[in-house]
């Protein structure tokens, strides 16, 4: 117990809002019961509907079919379905050549509680990576959710990246615990560095992240504030040291990587350094422009500006990468305001939720997610989607885009 | 209605205790107000049962607390935006309460959520171990090593604070 924290936690919790609106909670009690009593019905009749087609098979003397657990290569998601039908689980990604990937989520195995979600294993626990035409797959041979201690669950996903192409996937591969980019043009996977052990992976799960031409990848870990940052060559696997810090972006072929720590408010300059992790230039960014929390690539393909959002999302702030100082902010419209990476050269990738951020729920009180890429155009400051509706239900999960320029 | 029957009066009478728990743990006034609304949507559909037991409170907080731990999981990581104030000139005098106020919000949201959701739970709503490790579904050891490890970030981030935590006496494990 301490007097003096209880005493300075009280006097902040004062600045929270006064009331709950009772009609405001049963609303939501009345709008949620409704999706589950559309649900339901229609459940029952597929069910039945699904029992009365199973026993004309039997009767007409036709295998029954095999049960819906059994894996099945690949498995192909009508748009805007769910991806991660409960029993159900796709077949693994093959070896060879595949089609541009997308999206990849983990679900955690779909458990139906938190605490289910920090011990899954096996094949529901793998990466499920969803290509350009809709086809499904798991990553195999890559480690996904990781069996942690409680204490430890919100550092139990290992990470991985897809190419702005959709062309090369990056993860921790299982067999060996090393870090691969996978080529799905020609099925060759080129190792990164060193083996990983497992707790390390759990402490300090790097982040990844692909140059926009897919030939550079990005590792970065540790604790915000001292993260460090490797770049790797994805053609040799050699990997090379950069100053200390985040990655804030790369230039087309990354000749030109931006570096800086997005966990401090009070930014600290911007470093540029070469490939080989030479220091080029430091620059102070103007006061106004905020990197916390970013997330993606925010230089320019031609390595000339820095785009940044606002902190409310909803304006782009363009820096002059060469002064630090703002050129231009430009309004964006729909909640795209976070900026994943360039797309273009006045473009840039964003994801948004089309149903909003917490709703729909769906069924059993699993949390239903729908994620969809979107090219904002900071000209007129509107979107397009790109892609399908990515939607999936789970309790915990983690997800990667990428294929926006496939 | 019958099913929803005293839930409204336990809205209005715990809705602002629960806000404040929400706010400290989000440090943003409309995800505060998010945080408890979700709670309490999902508490309605076992309200009967719940406040049959006697004690829906702990109920909800449980719900509360890991509802936030899933959001930050969802979120991907990041810390919840802020409008925080600008940072104040030259050297902030501590002393000065809305200034400690401003520099402990800001502390706490540089925390990760669990070490956020055990400073709240153990300093503001002054729960002990036990409770705080039944309501987060975690171990006493879980408990003791998250809030040494949150103890330590805040000194860290925020040297002006640490006369704050100069009285805190508690069986720390650190792993």
């Amino acid at each position: 117990m301490s007097p003096h924290l209880h005493e300075a936690l009280h006097e902040l919790a004062e600045g929270a809002p006064r009331e709950v609106s009772a009609d405001r909670v049963l609303a939501g009690v009345h709008r949620r019961r409704r999706v589950r009593l559309i649900t339901v019905p229609s459940v029952a009749a597929a069910i039945a509907a699904a029992i009365l087609i199973g026993a004309t098979l039997v009767g007409r003397g036709t295998e029954p079919a095999e049960p819906i657990e059994q894996p099945a290569p690949p498995l192909v998601t009508e748009p805007g379905k769910i991806l991660n039908p409960p029993g159900v689980l796709p077949g693994p990604l093959p070896s060879g050549m595949v089609e541009p990937i997308m999206f990849a989520f983990l679900d955690h195995c779909r458990k139906q509680s938190l605490e289910e979600t920090t011990s899954v294993s096996g094949d529901c626990a793998q990466w499920r990576v969803v290509g350009r035409s809709g086809k499904q797959w798991r990553l195999a041979d890559g480690i996904g959710s990781m069996v942690v201690k409680p204490d430890d669950y919100m550092s139990g996903d290992a990470g991985m990246a897809i190419s702005p192409d959709g062309l090369r996937l990056a993860y921790y591969r299982a067999a060996d615990r090393r870090l691969v980019v996978r080529d799905l043009s020609t099925g060759k996977a080129t190792l990164i560095g060193q083996r990983t052990t497992g707790p390390q992976l759990a402490r300090a799960p790097g982040s990844l992240l692909f140059s926009n031409d897919g030939t550079r990848l990005a590792v970065t870990s540790g604790e915000p504030g001292q993260r460090r940052t490797l770049l790797a060559d994805v053609s040799s696997g050699a990997l090379t040291a950069l100053p200390s810090g985040d990655l804030i972006g790369f230039d087309q072929d990354a000749s030109t990587i931006v570096l800086g720590n997005v966990w401090s408010r009070k930014e600290k300059p911007l470093v540029f350094a070469a490939p080989d992790g030479a220091v080029r230039v430091r620059i102070s960014l103007d006061s106004g422009v905020k990197l916390t929390g970013v997330p993606g690539n925010l230089l320019s393909p031609d390595g000339r500006t820095l785009v940044t959002p606002s902190p409310t999302l909803d304006k782009a702030v363009l820096v002059d990468a060469h002064t630090g100082k703002v050129t231009s902010v430009r309004p964006v419209r729909g909640g795209v305001g976070a900026v994943l990476a360039w797309a273009g050269p006045t473009k840039y990738f964003s994801v948004r939720s089309p149903a909003g951020a917490f709703e729909p729920r769906g069924r059993n009180d699993i949390p239903t997610e729908e994620k969809r890429g979107a090219i904002v155009d900071l000209a007129t400051g509107k979107f397009t989607y790109r892609g399908p509706t990515f939607k999936f239900q789970a309790w915990q999960s983690t997800v990667a885009f990428g294929g926006f320029l496939s | 209605m019958v099913r929803y029957d005293g839930l409204p009066e336990f809205v209005v009478a715990r809705g602002p205790a629960l806000l404040r728990s929400a706010f400290l743990l989000t440090g943003d006034r409309h995800l505060a107000e998010d945080l408890v609304q979700t709670t309490l949507v999902k508490l309605a559909p076992r309200w009967q049962r719940v406040s049959s037991g006697g004690d829906p409170e702990s109920y909800v907080r449980k719900i509360l607390y890991n509802e936030h731990l899933n959001w930050w999981k969802r979120r991907g990581r990041h810390g919840y935006p802020t409008a925080a104030p600008p940072e104040p000139a030259g050297h902030p005098d501590i002393a000065d309460r809305a200034v400690r106020s401003m520099l402990l919000g800001q502390a706490l949201g540089r925390l990760t959520a669990k070490q956020r959701a055990m400073i709240v739970l153990r300093f503001y709503e002054d729960r002990s171990e036990i409770e705080t490790a039944r309501l987060l579904g975690c171990s006493i050891g879980t408990v003791k090593s998250q809030t040494h490890r949150a103890l330590a970030r805040l000194r860290a981030l925020e040297p002006g604070l640490v006369y704050l935590l100069t009285d805190i006496e508690i069986s720390e494990v650190a792993r």
